[in-house]
Order: C-alpha cells, then structure tokens, then sequence
C-alpha cells in the first residue's frame, strides 16, 4: 500500500473529475457519490500511513522533554519519477509522505471529505451540481498535489492547478457578473504572486543545482554555506545571505497570492461569490493554507537570512491586524468570515518568521477545524435567510438552534477562549511574539498581535449577536438545515474542541515530529498552558467579546457614534484601506492605457510610418500583379504546377 | 519513391486529380481533399515511429542531383528539430478541409490551393539544400496570397498584398545570402581544396554548415578582408537570413502583415498561418542562423533575446487593447513567438528545447483559438469581443473547448504550453536572468487579456441576441478535439515530444560550447 497508496490518493479525485466530465454528469448521484467517495478513500489510505508511522516510531518513543525523537523512527514514503530530462535538467514528478505531509493529507482529506458531504445537502437542486463535483475533485486533486510534492517545480505546478480550480469555483454561478468578476480576481492576483514565485524558485534552483526540497535543504543547511560569496546579481557580488533573501522574498510572493497575504490578499474576500462549500473547503480550511505549507516545507530558505525571516513575520503580522480592522466594519456574514481568515493566515505566517514553523503548522490544523465550520455554519444560515447580510438576521438561535450553538462554539475556538482548539494554538503564536527573535524584538511584534486578537473577539461577538441574538430581523420563515449538512458540522465543531492535548498528546506531538524532515519545519508545537496564559486569553476574549456585547446585544453604545468618533480611521476600514480602490485605479488607468498606447503606436507609428511609407512599393506591386489577376485561380494553380513540373524534370 | 517524397507530393497530386472532379460536386470535392490530406499524416505518423530519436544526424535522406550546371541537389532529410514540424503540418492540413467545408465561394479552386501549400510546406522542412528550400519557400508564398486575397473578408486584398510584400522582401534578402553562399563556394579551386567533395554541391545545407565551421566560408571569398560596410561579411549573410525569417515569425517590429492577414483570412487559413506557417521562420532561425552560424548567432545573442522580450511584451500589451476577438488572438501568437526566439538565444539545451517545443505547443494551441474564433464568427458574423456574453448558457460545449483552448495559451500546468515556457525561461535565467526575469511578466500579462475575453464572450448575463446560439456541432468538435487532446497530452507527457528532438537539439547545443 505504501507504493500504490499515495498516487491513489493524489490520482483518484483526478479521475473523479475526468469521469464526471465524461459522462459521468449525466447522474447527479453517481457524481457526487464517486467525488466523495474518492475523498473518503484517500482520507482511509492517509489513515493507515499514520498508523504505519505511529507503529515504524516506535510508539512515540521520546525524551523526558517530548521534544527529542527515537532513533531509527525514519518512516516516510517518497516515490518518484523522472517527469521531464533535457540536458542537465531533469524534474520529478513524485508522492512525499513525512510528518508534514501526513499532517495536512489529514486536514485536506478530513476537513475535505466533511465539506464535501455537506456540499450534498448545500447543492442540492442546483443546475450545476454534477459540475461542481467534478470541479471538487479537480480541486482536490491540484490541493494533493502541492501536499505531497516533493520539489519546486512539481509544487508550482499545483500551486497553479489550485489557483484554476479555485477560479473555477469561484466563477460557479457564471451568470453573474460579479462572480466570474471575483474569479478573475482571484486568478490574476494569484498570477502576479505566481510571477514572483517562479523568480524565486528559478534562483534558488540555479543557486544550489537543485528543486528537490530535502536536497536543497541540504545544500543550504551546509555549515557555512550562506556566508559564501558566489553569486551575483545585476553585476554587483553578492553573499548566499543576501542572495537568499531575494531569492526568500521572491518566492514569498508564492505565498502571498495563495496564502492572501497582503498586498496580494484583495482576491480572498471577493472569492466569497462562490458556493459556501468552496469557501470553507478552498478559501479557509485548504488552499489558502497552502501557503503556510510551503513556508513550512521550505523553512530552510529563510533560516539563513535574518532579513528573510523578518519580511515573513512582519508580513504576517501587519496582515493579521489589517485584516482584522477590515472585518470589524463588514456586513457580510461571509466577508468577515474572509476577513478574519486573512487574519489568522497572518497569524500563522508571522509565526513561521518568528522560527514557529511548528506553532504555525498547528494553528493551521485547528483553523481549519473552525473555520470550515464556521463558514458551513454561515452557509447553513444563509441557507436558512437567504441573504448574506447580518443586518437583515437576529434572533436565528430560535430557529437554528444546533447551526447556532455549533456557531458559537466555533467562534469561543476562534477566540482562543480557554480550553478549546485556538486557545492551545493561537497562545502558542501569541507566546512567540512576547520573547520574538532578536531580529523581529520590537513593539509592534509584542503588542499588535495581542490586540488583533482583541479586535478577533471584538467582530466574531459583533457578528454572533447580530445573526443569532437580538430581535429577529429576518424575512420568511427559516429552518434548520438537514443532517447532511449539520453533521458535518458537528463532527468539526467535536475536532475543534477537543483539538488541544486530548487529540495531540505528547506521544502524538513526538511522533509527528520525528518524522518531519528537514527537522526544522516540524509540524507540531509542544503543548503547554498554566494559569498564566488562562488568563491571559480570558483577557483578550473579554475586553473584545464584552465590547461587542456592550454595543450589539446590550446596545449601550451606540454603533453609529463609535463611526463618527472614529471617522476618517472608520472609513478606512470600512473601505479596506482602499487597497482595492487604488488596483482598480492601476488597472483602469494606467495598465490599460499602457495597453492602449502600445496599440496606437503599433496602428500609427509601425503600420501608418512604416509600412504605409513604402505605400509606393506597395502601389507599384499592386498594379504590377492586377494586370496578371485574371480572376481564374485555376490558371494561376496550373502556371505554378507548370513552373514545378518544369523544375522537376530537369532532374529526371 | 522514398517516404519524403510521398509526403511532399502526395497533396500536388491531389490537387492534380481535383481538376477531374466537377467545380459544382461540392462535397465531393472536399471529401477528396480529406482523403488526400490524410495521406501524408499517416505517412508522418509512420516517419515518426520508425525515426530513430537516438541519433542525431538526417534521417531518411534522399540525394539526387537535379540541375546539374548549378549543383542544385534534391536533397531531403529529417532530424529532431524537423520531424515534429513535418508531423504537425500533417495534422493541421488534414484537419484544414474539414475547418473549410463550409467554403461555397470556389471550393474547388479554394482545396486545390490548400493543397499545394501543403506541398509546399512539407518541402520546407523536409529540403536540405538551399535551392530547393527557396523554391518550396516561394511554393508557399502564392496559394497563401490568393487564398487571403480571395476567400478572405472585407480588407482581404489590403491584407493579402501586405502579406505577399512583407514575405516576398524577407524573400529577397534570404535569395541574396544564399546567393552570397554559393558564389563562396564556387570561387574555391576545386583541386587546392582540402575536402573537395564538400564542393560538389554549393547549396546543401550540411556541405555548407561544414565548411563554415571549418573557417573555408569566412566571407574573404567575397570581399577584401571578409569586410563589407563595416562589417563581416558573415554577419551580413547572417543578418539577411534573419530578417527573411524573422518577418515570418514574426518579431517586432516586422508583424504588423500578421493581424491583418490573420483578420482577414477565413478561419481555416488563420488555423494554418498561426499553427504552422509561424513555424517556418523559426525554423529557419534554428536550423540555418543558429545551425550554420553559430559563431555569429553567439555574436547576436543578446540582441535576440531582447527581441524575443519585446515580442513577448508588446504584443501581449497590444492584444490586451484589441476589440476584435481575432486579432486579440493575432496579437497573443506574437507574444507567444517571442518565446521561441528568448529560449533560442540562450543556447542552452533547455531554452533551445523550449524553443522547439514552443513552436509545436504554439502550432497546437493558437490553431485551436482561431479555430474557437472562427466558431464565433460564423455564427454572430462580427468578432467584437463586447458585443457577444454569457455565451456559457447557451453553448456548454463550445464553452468547454475555449476554456480549455485559453487556458493551453495562457501556460496553464498539465498544458503544454506550460512545459514549453518553463523549458524556456530555465534555458534562458543563466544567460540573461534580467531579461528573462521580464518575460515572465509576460505571463501575467497573457492571463489578463484572455481571462478578460473569456469573462466577457462566455460568461455573465446571456445577450439576447444570442438565445438561440448553437453549439458546436460534430465537424467543429471533430477538428478541435485533435488539437486540444494534444495540448493535454503533451503537458502531461512532454517527453513523447521532447525526446524525439533530445540528440538533435544536444547536436545544435554542442556548437555553442
């Protein structure tokens, strides 16, 4: 199984897709039963590797400190094949198991394959529903792909296969302009990060001779390699060090796009046009992590460079406070869904330049555990009310009481309230930014993550109160969704809560990391809290959760006179910082009117000047082969034949 | 007769036997034409399986003299650089009828000239002496004149004298260097001369490439100190084959015949222009600039890949200001183009294998989307891009295929297209890293302008007009499979492509070493 197991798992949603778009599509229920169920086996394979490895590890044998592994725990799979070999140059097209992979196949495929049933019940009715099957599964498949990638090339290769799943789902509902709009927006973004990244990846591939991740973490990792002076760049000599912060940069950009780090996250909140179920499967739980993923498998790049490791944590976390100022204003239950996954992202990107890989990597896995859920959660209202809007909701927690209390419990996760999934992760990120590397050692990196945590309780509470308390200001009368669609959600809202030290024991946490390699990007942080970070998170979750009860469900404060006390700061939120105002304004004046000016220089300058200029030539020549154009083409054919015959019987 | 041959002549006698069917027999004119098509693609498809990918040299050569007073040989061969191009020009002119058949106006005369461009064509890649490449380059030159100028739409004899002028200069000058070569040849006395059999046949392109590479040919044998105007007599020849070449490429600033022929020409023809008439003049540039010259070549390489840049970028920023469907596509095949021409410069066995490799993903994918325009055209008649949308309601099919056609342009991973720009810009970021680093904003900039198409023919609101657009119908489906298959199958399995050209391209890097 270890040979055929990990190319069923990327290969099986690939075929799903190819039978659905032949044919298959014709039986809403064959479509969606092969799509599901081919997550489902590739979720049970993924299983029986985790069993595997727990058993090669010895059991989770480890130190006294859980941190040290136990010799010989070398389990992993890697298969590959010589994919493409010009020259010198040979990619691989390979499967990669370790404990990296083994962690977010798990994620992928569990969160995956929960989402994937929900979708049955979501969907149900729809036109499109055997499309949006098939492009499930050609989601899935792209998303596998980076997973088990074992080198650049391969993992660019799926980075783009993602970006044109995603833009297919985004675009779902074609007919409407705004949503073919957002998919567009999401593949040219994505695009532009993509551009970066292929820089990136070419430099480092020249640099050390390779694309395989463990072999050039090796070159990179060598004692002293980064000190050398071997390279230049525009002319100048440069050391390793400094090549591979642009070359770290570059590749960054990767991350950007995919992860929707700023400036490249203007994509993420108009994905929301999609079908829910994308936006909790593609636009939390999954693809967006996916820059994460790669962050952490190709840690070894940044380590060298203290500049690096600086731009990421930076990056993440002016992101992480950015968007959460955003979603503190938005009305769209969706939208500030969005927001606050941009912010989280931030969180966990800010953790991997803070040398966190591994608090990033489990923030990642119990985000995606709440997030999904509370995107399904969002959708199964919207379901219910038919609108996105939390205006138009109140008082749901009568109606839908199992969406509601699944709701909240996710969004206590979220807000790192004690106990739950995102408090053992979200204290670890914190913690790391209260004793941060020396070269990140500064106020914002104490403090600004701490209060974005504040402004994360602050908008979850704002929006909970809105939707499920209150007066009811719904029209029709809504009902609770199906079990398709809450049991999913209940499985998740379990794996949320119990995401701590109960499901990640020491052992667990001992094993994942003995089997990750390069060693540097473990994937999973020890686990600790004592009384101390309690109640430094009861701490954050009241001032943020009791401002929003003052102002949504007690209304002791009046919303519109924080507006106006704020104002300009206000309207800059509200108006996301008009970061998409100013790219709309670069795309429409000036990248068009460069493609404008380029035309009418190639009309008027190349044709008129040039070409016309010799109108003379033309005039003549033109005169010259009128007089021959008898009309008949035949002649013309015959006098060639002639003229060929001729040549050719000179020979015989 | 030899395989070579048959390939070659199989359409001239095709067109010969259409003279004995009646003008008025419409159909079975072109099921004629079809069935003659499919001759030399069967017969490509078996030079493809028997043609050895290990070795490196001609294949399948056939030498016979032909005009003796001048030497003039017919000289046939293939290589790796050649045999991917015979097999495509195989493909696209069997699928060229079927891409016409709704030709009315002429179909006889319309097939019968169809036909002989496809001889001419397979000459050209076929010859080995330089005489007979002339003659099979200027073989092309008039069926495509008339064909623009006859069948084409309302600017066609603009378009078509534009095309004839433009070829026919690029023409000129390509005579005039040939000209240079074998007036070299002869002025050796044949009994001083070391390899006196070299001599014997003052055009064939491997004689010359030796002596060439020998130092016999440095242009002393022209003029005083191999120096004309200032310059060496070498980079002349060098410079005059190029810009013949490059006027069919074509770079910029000598493209602006290609919107126009393109605009004008029915949909069949722009299917062939794009696919494989492109290819000619990169051809020429690999296997004569950088076969014969490769000394010189590494003189030009810099000013090739900024060249193969501006391609890149301008015509990408142009297509994305176009309105016009057709000519937005026209424009994207010069950006495409300027691929070829980076990879080429590079002489690195990855760019120079992208380079070929372009040209055969290139000859797939835009014969696709003019074949995907032509859908368009024929049914709304005009190819305002504003003036279709939300065509995805009514034509699923149709919407399928374009998707899948834009997406192969734009170098999507698992198309071919893809492998063929990655091949390229490895092969080039060692030799020029800044300016390949630009060419990969090319890459953007493509995805811009035909996700901008794509959103605003096929999706949003459906335009009344077209309530009742049909979809594509089983002829149309039955030309574009072919090409889109391909486009698939060679971003997954590019070494079923890449390892017939291996040894030669290995060969052509050698002489930049």
């Amino acid at each position: 199984m270890n040979e055929l197991g990990p190319w069923l798992i990327l290969f099986l949603p690939l075929l799903s897709a190819a039978l659905i778009a032949f044919g298959l599509h014709r039986s809403k229920a064959l479509s969606a039963g092969l799509s599901i169920g081919v997550v489902w086996v590739g979720f049970f394979i993924a299983a029986g590797f985790l069993v595997d490895a727990f058993s090669a590890a010895g059991g989770g044998a480890h130190g006294a400190d859980g941190h040290a592994v136990a010799a010989g725990s070398a389990w992993s799979i890697h298969h590959a094949i010589d994919w493409i070999s010009v020259g010198a140059h040979t990619l691989q097209y390979s499967v990669f198991v370790d404990g990296l992979s083994l962690i977010m196949l798990m994620v992928v495929l569990g969160v995956g394959g929960l989402i994937h049933i929900y979708a049955l019940g979501y969907m149900k009715g729809d036109d499109g529903f055997s499309r949006f099957f098939a492009y499930l599964s050609l989601f899935m498949f792209s998303m596998l792909g980076i997973v088990l990638s074992d080198n650049f090339f391969q993992i660019f290769i799926h980075w783009e296969l993602v970006g044109v799943s995603s833009y297919l789902l985004i675009g779902y509902y074609y007919k409407k302009p705004s949503a073919s709009a957002a998919g567009n927006k999401a593949f040219l973004t994505n695009r532009v990060g993509d551009f970066g990244f292929m820089l990136g990846i070419l430099m480092l591939y020249f640099a050390t001779g390779t694309a395989n991740f463990t072999e050039m973490g090796e070159v990179i990792g060598a004692e002293g390699w980064a000190d050398v002076q071997k390279f230049s760049m525009l002319g100048t000599a440069v050391t390793n060090e400094h090549f591979m912060w642009v070359a770290g940069a570059l590749t960054l950009m990767g991350v950007m796009g995919k992860s929707a780090q700023f400036p490249l996250h203007v994509w993420l909140p108009d994905a929301m046009e999609g079908p829910t179920p994308v936006s909790a499967l593609i636009h939390a739980a999954t693809m967006v992590a996916a820059g994460v993923f790669l962050l952490a498998r190709i840690f070894f790049v940044y380590l060298p460079s203290d500049t690096a490791m600086s731009i990421v944590a930076h990056l993440g976390m002016f992101t992480a406070f950015f968007a959460a100022t955003i979603a503190t204003t938005q009305f769209d239950i969706k939208r500030i869904l969005a927001f606050s996954t941009l912010s989280q992202l931030g969180y966990m990107v800010m953790a991997i330049g803070l040398n966190g890989t591994d608090v990033a990597m489990y923030h990642l896995t119990t985000h995606a555990f709440f997030k999904a859920l509370l995107f399904l959660g969002a959708g199964s209202v919207i379901h219910a009310v038919h609108t996105n809007d939390i205006r138009e909701m109140g008082g749901l927690i009568k109606k839908l009481p199992i969406t509601s209390w699944l709701f909240l419990i996710g969004t206590l996760a979220l807000c790192g309230f004690p106990w739950l999934s995102g408090f053992w992760s979200k204290d670890g990120v914190l913690h790391l930014t209260h004793a941060p590397p020396a070269y990140a050692d500064n106020m914002l990196i104490h403090w600004l993550p701490t209060f974005t945590a504040v402004l994360t309780s602050y908008y979850m509470f704002r929006l909970v109160f809105l939707t499920f308390f209150g007066k009811p200001r719904y029209h029709g009368e809504p009902h609770e969704s199906p079990p398709t669609m809450w049991v999913p959600m209940a499985v998740l809202c379990l794996l949320a809560v119990i995401a701590g030290p109960m499901l990640f024991t020491e052992d667990v946490i001992a094993t994942f990391r003995s089997l990750t390699r390069p060693a540097g990007s473990s994937p999973f942080h020890h686990i600790h809290a004592d009384a101390n970070t309690v109640i430094h998170a009861l701490l954050i979750f009241g001032v943020g959760a009791g401002a929003a009860w003052v102002t949504f469900s007690r209304g002791w404060v009046d919303p519109e006179r924080i507006k106006k006390a704020l104002g300009p700061i206000h309207r800059l939120f509200d108006n996301r910082w008009y970061i998409d105002d100013l790219y709309t304004w670069i795309v429409n004046n000036i990248q068009q009117n460069f493609a404008r000016l380029c035309d009418g220089f190639d009309r008027i300058v190349i044709i008129s000047g040039l070409v016309n200029g010799s109108a003379f030539t033309t005039r003549a020549l033109g005169a010259l082969s009128a007089r021959y154009q008898t009309g008949s083409v035949r002649t013309y054919a015959m006098l060639f034949v002639a003229g060929v015959a001729a040549l050719l019987a000179l020979t015989l | 007769m030899d395989i070579l041959s048959l390939i070659i002549f199989t359409p001239l006698l095709g067109m010969l036997a259409l003279l004995l069917v009646p003008s008025d027999k419409k159909d079975a004119i072109r099921t004629v034409t079809a069935t003659v098509a499919a001759i030399p693609l069967i017969l490509a498809t078996k030079l493809w399986i028997d043609f050895d990918p290990t070795v490196a040299g001609y294949q399948f050569t056939v030498v016979n003299d032909w005009i003796e007073a001048l030497g003039v040989q017919y000289h046939l061969g293939v290589d790796g650089l050649s045999i991917p191009l015979v097999w495509l020009t195989g493909l696209l002119m069997f699928l060229a009828p079927f891409a016409a058949w709704n030709v009315d106006k002429g179909t006889k005369g319309f097939m019968m000239l169809v036909l002989l461009l496809e001889t001419g064509i397979f000459g050209v890649f076929c010859s080995l002496d330089l005489f007979l490449f002339y003659v099979f380059w200027e073989v092309m030159l008039l069926p495509m004149y008339f064909l623009i100028g006859i069948w084409g739409g309302t600017r066609r004899e603009y378009a078509a004298i534009k095309f004839f002028l433009y070829t026919l200069a690029g023409s000129v000058l390509m005579l005039l260097a040939i000209i240079a070569l074998y007036l070299s040849v002869t002025s050796f006395d044949l009994a001083t001369f070391a390899n006196p059999e070299l001599l014997s046949a003052p055009f064939s392109i491997p004689a010359l490439t030796e002596l060439v590479a020998n130092g016999s040919i440095d242009g002393t044998q022209l003029a005083n100190d191999g120096v004309l105007f200032g310059w060496p007599f070498m980079k002349w020849i060098f410079v005059f084959f190029f810009i013949g070449f490059a006027i069919k490429i074509p770079i910029v600033p000598l493209h602006t015949w290609l919107p126009d022929a393109h605009v004008e020409a029915p949909t069949s023809i722009s299917m062939v222009l794009a696919g494989i008439l492109l290819k000619l003049g990169c051809y020429g540039v690999l296997r004569i600039n950088l076969g014969m010259f490769p000394d010189v070549a590494m003189d030009f390489a810099t000013i090739g890949a900024v060249i193969g840049l501006v391609s890149i970028l301008y015509g990408a920023f142009v297509a994305m200001a176009q309105t016009d469907f057709k000519r937005m596509v026209a424009y994207s095949s010069v950006s495409h183009m300027g691929y070829v021409l980076l990879g080429a410069s590079a002489f690195t066995h990855a760019g120079l294998q992208g380079a070929a490799m372009q040209m055969f993903t290139h000859g797939t994918s835009s014969a696709l989307l003019f074949l995907i325009v032509g859908v368009a055209y024929d049914r709304a008649h005009h190819r305002e891009i504003e003036g279709f949308g939300g065509l995805a309601s009514v034509a699923p099919k149709y919407t399928g295929i374009t998707t899948l056609g834009f997406f192969a342009a734009l170098g999507l991973p698992g198309m071919s297209g893809f492998v063929s720009e990655a091949l390229v810009l490895i092969g080039a970021w060692g030799v020029h890293p800044v300016l390949t680093s630009l060419a990969v904003l090319g890459i953007v900039v493509t995805a811009a302008f035909l996700l901008w198409t794509l959103q605003r023919v096929f999706l949003g609101p459906l335009n009344e007009k077209y309530k009742s657009f049909p979809d594509v119908t089983g002829r149309e489906i039955f030309v574009m499979a072919p090409l889109a298959f391909l486009c698939v199958l060679l971003g997954v399995a590019p070494m079923l492509l890449l390892g017939h050209m291996d040894a030669t391209i290995e060969a052509l890097r050698q002489l930049f070493v």
